[in-house]
């Protein structure tokens, strides 16, 4: 666990809240974007984002500070947001017109057409799969805290996020 | 599809930069001598590429208060109030209000027909039951210099009282808890000054300014929850609400 995040757990757990916002504006954006390229519905993504971070908050003092807090966190984001995806089992309409960094317009099209397929793409994914891709690309963690979030070894994570990109390239040519 | 496992991993490697040098040439050589080896690389590349191009989202501006809410039970930017030139609410007004909700409350327990009877009882306010509650229909309130409106609904493991107030006035909410009730969240629009204290038994939204709140309780089917509004030691308004009807 880095220092920073360790020390603001410890000050957390003493009742410092500012500590506590600060590791939520620090992990906030990703488990968002975590949760939004599992759940793929905005909303739910907000809920899942909500709900990691006041379990963290209320689970805070059964966090091990001999493993990272990120990986506690993200392992959290990953079960959360497949069990939303469990709980609503339904059709969603994705709406890509949404606050984003600001490109210009030319990029804006192409994003959102890149956003479009891949979130397509990504849902035709089975879960180990969707996970990998996810954790790898868009949350970008490295091969070894991959295996960290999800409790599997180095080499499986390999194996899980090749076969991914196989088949997200199958999807996206046409040829899946 | 004809292409070694092999070579498959080190493309892999080779687009997450962790290629070694060794591999690297033996790949390229690879690549270089079989034209599906190729076309397999070239759309792995731009398939990763698609993948990374697809963005990341900003997450709702509300969404931080909406966590803090569920933990702390408020905004850490609830008491920002512009009228206050960029000080907040609190600490501008904190002694006041301190004093002032001292005041009200020894003052209401003094004259207030509520301490040993029902609302009901005392001939003012409304008792919700969770029949009525489908219609959840506002009840409106006007004294004292406060107007606004209370819309309660009533569900079967939950409550949700929205409390309109409209007048500039200084007010307190409170909000007493009937056997088997917790206090789940609280919101309100931008730019609402509160302070809020919150116990197993009890909620105290002291407020000023025009504003909307939505609070949601958990409850058992018998639980119930007290609402009075008051203003500088005086009831507003009061009324009950019955999960179980």
């Amino acid at each position: 666990m880095s220092t920073t995040d360790s020390s603001l757990v410890i000050e957390t757990l003493n009742g410092d809240r500012e500590a506590f916002g600060r590791l939520v504006e620090k992990y906030e954006r990703r488990i968002f974007n975590l949760a939004f390229r599992i759940c793929g519905d905005y909303e739910d993504a907000m809920d899942v984002t909500q709900t990691v971070f006041v379990k963290a908050f209320e689970r805070l003092e059964t966090f091990d500070p001999s493993r990272k807090f990120f990986s506690w966190l993200y392992r959290m984001g990953v079960n959360e947001s497949l069990n939303q995806v469990k709980r609503q089992r339904r059709i969603v309409h994705i709406e890509f017109d949404l606050p984003s960094r600001a490109p210009g317009p030319e990029q804006q099209i192409i994003r959102k057409e890149s956003n479009g397929l891949v979130q397509s793409a990504l849902k035709k994914l089975g879960e180990d799969q969707r996970v990998a891709i996810i954790l790898r690309h868009f949350v970008d963690l490295s091969y070894r805290q991959m295996g960290d979030v999800l409790g599997i070894p180095e080499k499986t994570v390999k194996s899980r996020l090749y076969s991914a990109r196989q088949r997200m390239k199958e999807i996206l040519t046409g040829a899946g | 599809m004809s292409i070694d496992e092999f070579y498959i991993r080190l493309m892999n490697e080779e687009i997450d930069g962790i290629i070694s040098g060794g591999n690297a040439e033996k790949l390229a050589a690879y690549i270089k001598s079989d034209p599906e080896a190729q076309m397999y690389y070239e759309e792995l590349k731009e398939t990763v590429g698609a993948i990374d191009g697809a963005g990341e989202l900003e997450p709702p501006p509300e969404l931080r208060a909406r966590i803090f809410d569920s933990i702390y039970g408020r905004s850490r930017e609830e008491v920002s109030v512009q009228a206050a030139g960029g000080r907040t609410f609190w600490r501008s007004f904190a002694p006041v209000f301190a004093a002032g909700v001292a005041a009200g409350f020894i003052i209401f327990a003094a004259i207030s027909p509520f301490t040993d009877r029902t609302p009901e009882e005392n001939g003012y306010g409304a008792t919700i039951g969770a029949a009525e509650s489908e219609k959840s229909s506002t009840e409106a309130f006007d004294a004292f210099g406060v107007k606004g409106s209370v819309l309660p609904v009533v569900e079967s493991s939950s409550m949700t009282v929205t409390i309109d107030l409209a007048s500039d006035v200084e007010t307190s909410v409170l909000l007493e808890f009937e056997g088997d009730v917790s206090f789940e969240s609280i919101r309100s629009n931008e730019g609402a000054a509160y302070q809020m204290e919150v116990d197993e038994k009890s909620l105290l939204l002291v407020h000023q300014g025009k504003a909307k709140y939505v609070i949601r309780f958990r409850s058992a089917e018998t639980a119930a929850v007290v609402l009075r509004i008051f203003t500088d030691g005086k009831t507003v308004t009061a009324m009950r609400f019955v999960a179980g009807g």
